[in-house]
């Protein structure tokens, strides 16, 4: 009897903190409705949308498996590709705690990945960088010190302006070239990566 | 499978006839990605289409090479870990032929012939060897067992097995350790209304379309000029025509 209700205290434990999700619901109220949801259906809404793509090629945004990797699996953390072997990675976190084997990623990919046409949008917003930049010197925000500052001081510099611009106006519109600035910069310096993601934590909180 | 009552899909294709027509006035002519509309996101693909390849190997300046390029790249296969040689992945072959009388060389790309009657789907023991509506024949990996029953039956070598556990696939196309793959004529540009990737990279060579539309480039191609099928004497009825073999 004493060992049970040991046990049973045992079962007490807090579930896991889950990674938080890139994109935000209109209210919080949509956004608990999708939690409960997804909490008990998941898998059978991933099972049912996998025939319907397979079979019919229904290729909706809803229960696609992409759809919610691009929105819940960041594209990179602490600098590195999140994976799914990694603890951090937000569906393995649950399924390690519950003790429920994940096969999805043995074929599907773990983490977003920029398809071509992505790859061609994020090289307009590498304009969009130049032309912040432009911007910036033309505001003479402390455009006698950009010839003196590497690549990777003038990102940064970029960013702080963004943030500015973001602060003023509806986080909606301006959301979207800082999202495309962010993703475009992945390949240079990973010292920056960190620093980053924190602002856009901000940001999106705001 | 999932089976929708006749009810729903007659309304369905209404649906989408009107939504398709009203598409193509709004859209400007240079947006229109290929001659046959992208079906809805969200409507099931039907018999009423049958999707095909005409290759011409004449115009294949390198005997395919652009496009087995351009199919690596979008599946990310060709650079796989294995043990062997045997393992590698061929969702397309650079086949030369030689004819012995005369010398005479030429090399063509072969991959999945998406036959009408196809043998990968006649001897699979689970149904993962599949020919959808439209005529593509691919492989539900979520089924598949990796017996290679598919693999032995396909007289055109088409499919091949992965041996080793992969990472960082393509979004759009899933590959895993214990399957078998093949040419699945990139389904996923398919139904958004793209061309597959070997078209789009070697596009005076190889004609994408409907079979069954009399009116679409290729049935004109075919019905003018013709095409041929590899192992014609299996009566395969296959998706994928040659000129120039």
């Amino acid at each position: 009897m004493f060992i049970s209700l040991l046990g049973l205290s045992a079962c007490d434990s807090e579930p896991p903190e889950l990674m938080k999700a890139s994109n935000k619901f209109e209210s919080d109220e949509i956004r608990d409705k999708h939690v409960a949801y997804m909490r008990t259906n998941h898998m059978d809404a991933l099972k049912h949308k996998r025939d319907e793509t397979m079979y019919d090629g229904i290729r909706t945004e809803e229960h696609s498996l992409n759809a919610c990797i691009n929105c819940h699996v960041p594209e990179s953390h602490n600098g590195e590709v999140l994976r799914h072997t990694d603890q951090e990675h937000f569906c393995t976190t649950c399924h390690t705690y519950v003790a429920a084997k994940l096969d999805c990623f043995e074929c599907h990919v773990d983490h977003p990945t920029k398809l071509d046409y992505e790859l061609k949008s994020a090289k307009t917003s590498i304009s969009q960088k130049k032309s912040i930049l432009k911007n910036m010197a033309d505001s003479n925000i402390e455009s006698m010190q950009l010839k003196s500052l590497d690549k990777k001081e003038l990102m940064e510099l970029a960013f702080k302006h963004v943030n500015n611009q973001q602060s003023t106006k509806p986080p909606k519109s301006g959301g979207v070239s800082f999202k495309a600035l962010q993703n475009s910069d992945l390949e240079s310096n990973s010292s920056n990566k960190p620093n980053q993601t924190q602002k856009t934590e901000e940001l999106t909180s705001e | 499978m999932n089976n929708f009552d006749s009810y729903r899909r007659n309304f369905l294709s209404i649906v989408g006839i009107t939504a398709g027509a009203a598409a193509s006035v709004t859209l400007a002519p240079n947006l229109l990605l290929r001659e046959a509309q992208a079906k809805p996101d969200d409507e099931a693909v039907t018999d009423a289409k049958r999707w095909g390849l005409l290759i011409n190997v004449d115009k294949l300046e390198d005997g395919g090479d652009a496009c087995i390029a351009a199919c690596k790249k979008e599946h990310g296969w060709g650079d796989d870990p294995k043990s062997n040689q045997a393992q590698d992945a061929q969702w397309v072959r650079k086949v030369k032929v030689t004819e012995k009388l005369t010398g005479h060389s030429f090399s063509l790309p072969v991959m999945c012939q998406h036959c009408e009657t196809a043998p990968c789907v006649d001897v699979c023991p689970t149904g993962a060897s599949m020919k959808r509506a439209d005529g593509i024949v691919q492989v539900n990996k979520h089924i598949c067992i990796g017996c290679r029953y598919c693999m032995m039956a396909c007289p055109y070598k088409a499919r091949s097995f992965v041996h080793e556990t992969l990472v960082d696939q393509r979004p759009n196309s899933p590959r895993g350790k214990g399957t078998v793959e093949s040419c699945n004529l990139c389904v996923h540009r398919i139904d958004k209304g793209e061309n597959p990737a070997c078209v789009d990279s070697s596009p005076d060579a190889i004609v994408f379309g409907d079979l069954n539309d009399p009116d679409s480039t290729i049935s004109k191609e075919l019905e003018q000029n013709g095409g041929s099928q590899i192992r014609a004497d299996l009566g395969l009825n296959t998706g994928v025509r040659y000129q120039g073999i």
